[in-house]
């Protein structure tokens, strides 16, 4: 059963060549190719992926608010965010917003559909300053709310390892478990964080 | 002796003329003699007259020299006033007349001066105006040398806005279309003869360098990323990079929070150069296993130290300034970009026991947020 990929990418070459690249692979299928945001909210939900490239900038609708309207009604959909810059900032929003990976743009094919073959496995990458960040994240207290999403000590365990520069491989070594687990533990840590910051939103709406 | 009482009616002694009391401001002015503080400006003045013949009908003259032009009209009243006094020598004059119109010839007087208050005084004028044009002409020069400090700064941000949107349009546009380009020759790639194969490969990763490198000038450039805390976490993605294309392990050790310090652009671009020489020294040359990159706040330094488990070097090499190699050139880079800091780099390596390169740079270059 081949992955199936669909592209949200302003970038004409950039996106034709990624298209190329899926259709032409094998184990990849490509679903749809969107120049914008506003295209990727029509025809994504008809069509559901397993995995979306999204890029962070697009024109008028970003990436991130697209991810945060998309991920409620494709929950099975993997997000994964283009970016262009080193732009820790908006990768976390990103990931606040529902995404469960980021690559740079920059990186030769193979690394991309690498990074997608992971995705769709279970895992997520997190670099050190993400996992730095989730970390300075969780230790604020979240205003108006008593049974708000904590981390559990294993997975403050794995993030303390990450923004420490271990790679998720030398962390399960670690830890004495598997690479396996050590991702499902990153996915969840993903998923809290997108949950907290729905939470947040709600406090923040509700003027808490 | 013949008495005409008609007469002896005429010539009647005259009444003497005698002030009583003077009041200054309200006050009583003992002695009489002279008014004390001198800055009353109203007086009342009691007289009376000592006569022999009905007192009722005494009538009374007076002036003040210096205000009255001539002496005052006639009058029974026991009472001068003066309100308003100016500064100034005056004598208060007095004579009495009795019911037969006999003046007296003595006056009975009382002289007194009143001191100017201290803004009546000359000296005060000359150093109000002084100090008027004084306070003006610091206030212009406040305001022109204050509307000159807000024109450059505001000429300096529109430069710097100006530079940043060229650098991040530039990466933006430039950047996605070099990106494109590596992939369209990552596709031709797949479908060209093996003789130009490895060479279209060589091409797309010369358009990814040429991405990265724009990325980095970019980031250096954005007021966005100028937070100590983005400065570390960039800092801490290349050493991921280095790392993980040399196969090496990375240890990192960061404090929990850092200080909430602006680093400016240009100090940020030297020092990520000098650092991602280290980085690049101990990836590539060093042979090593292990990379730690440590990064703290101390004394007002910043301080970043990059140790290599690598073979390390024969120490003596370091100071020398002829260094052929490019491993010398990248030393030489680095101490001359910490030095443009201000600050110091410190190297210290064994053979076979690895490299320690210590980067401290003062912090009072970098601005201070505001809380």
């Amino acid at each position: 059963m081949s992955i199936k990929v669909s592209l949200v990418e302003d970038n004409a070459s950039i996106r034709q060549s990624l298209a190329e690249f899926l259709d032409s692979t094998t184990g990849f299928r490509l679903g749809d190719a969107c120049s914008t945001g506003e295209e990727a909210l029509r025809a994504l939900p008809n069509n559901p992926p397993d995995v979306a490239l999204m890029d962070i900038n697009l024109p008028r609708i970003s990436g991130i608010q697209c991810v945060r309207k998309l991920k409620p009604c494709l929950p099975a959909t993997q997000f994964l965010m283009l970016t262009v810059e080193d732009d820790s900032q908006r990768v976390f929003e990103a990931l606040q917003a529902g995404a469960t990976g980021y690559l740079v743009k920059n990186v030769p094919p193979e690394q991309i559909l690498a990074a997608i073959e992971e995705a769709h496995r279970g895992g997520s990458p997190m670099s050190s300053h993400i996992a730095r960040m989730v970390v300075q994240t969780f230790r604020e207290p979240l205003p108006g709310r008593q049974n708000e999403e904590k981390l559990t000590p294993r997975e403050q365990e794995i993030l303390g390892l990450l923004a420490r520069g271990y790679r998720s491989k030398e962390a399960a070594a670690e830890l004495g478990i598997s690479a396996q687990t050590v991702q499902t533990h990153v996915r969840n840590i993903y998923e809290k964080l997108h949950v907290r910051s729905r939470a947040e939103a709600v406090a923040k709406f509700l003027g808490a | 002796m013949v008495i005409d009482p008609k007469q002896a009616r005429t010539s009647e002694v005259a009444p003497l003329a005698v002030i009583e009391e003077v009041l200054a401001d309200g006050r009583p002015v003992v002695p009489l003699s002279r008014l004390a503080p001198g800055r009353a400006r109203d007086l009342q003045i009691r007289y009376t007259a000592n006569s022999f013949l009905d007192p009722r009908r005494t009538r009374f003259q007076y002036r003040l020299v210096h205000h009255d032009a001539d002496w005052r009209e006639e009058t029974l009243d026991r009472l001068a006033v003066y309100t308003n006094l100016r500064p100034g020598d005056y004598r208060f004059e007095l004579r009495a007349a009795n019911a037969h119109g006999v003046w007296s010839e003595a006056t009975a007087v009382f002289a007194f001066s009143l001191a100017p208050q201290v803004w009546q005084t000359w000296p005060f004028w000359v150093g109000s105006a002084v100090g008027a044009s004084l306070l003006m002409w610091f206030l212009h020069h406040r305001r022109i040398a204050f509307l000159r400090r807000l024109e450059r700064l505001e000429r300096a941000q529109a430069v710097e806005t100006e530079r940043t949107r060229i650098a991040q349009d530039l990466h933006d546009d430039l950047g996605a279309n070099l990106t494109g380009l590596a992939l369209k020759l990552d596709l031709a790639q797949r479908q060209a003869p093996e003789s130009v194969s490895g060479q279209i490969k060589s091409l797309a990763g010369h358009a990814r360098g040429m991405v990265d490198a724009m990325r980095e000038t970019v980031w250096t450039l954005n007021p966005r990323h100028d937070t100590l805390e983005s400065f570390a976490g960039f800092i801490a993605k290349q050493a991921e990079q280095s790392a993980n294309s040399a196969g090496l392990r990375l240890r990192l050790k960061l404090p929990e929070r850092l200080p909430n310090i602006t680093i400016p652009g240009s100090i940020r671009h030297h020092l990520f150069l000098a650092i991602k020489e280290a980085l690049s020294n101990a990836a590539k040359h060093a042979n090593a296993t292990e990379i730690h990159l440590d990064l703290w706040a101390e004394d007002d330094r910043l301080c970043l130290t990059v140790v290599d488990d690598g073979r390390g070097f024969v120490a003596p090499l370091l100071n020398s300034r002829v260094q052929p190699s490019s491993f010398g050139n990248g030393l030489a880079n680095m101490r001359q970009r910490v030095a443009a800091l201000g600050g110091e780099l410190e190297i210290t390596s064994t053979p076979r026991q690895g490299t320690k390169i210590n980067v401290r740079v003062p912090m009072k270059l970098f601005r201070q947020e505001t809380p």
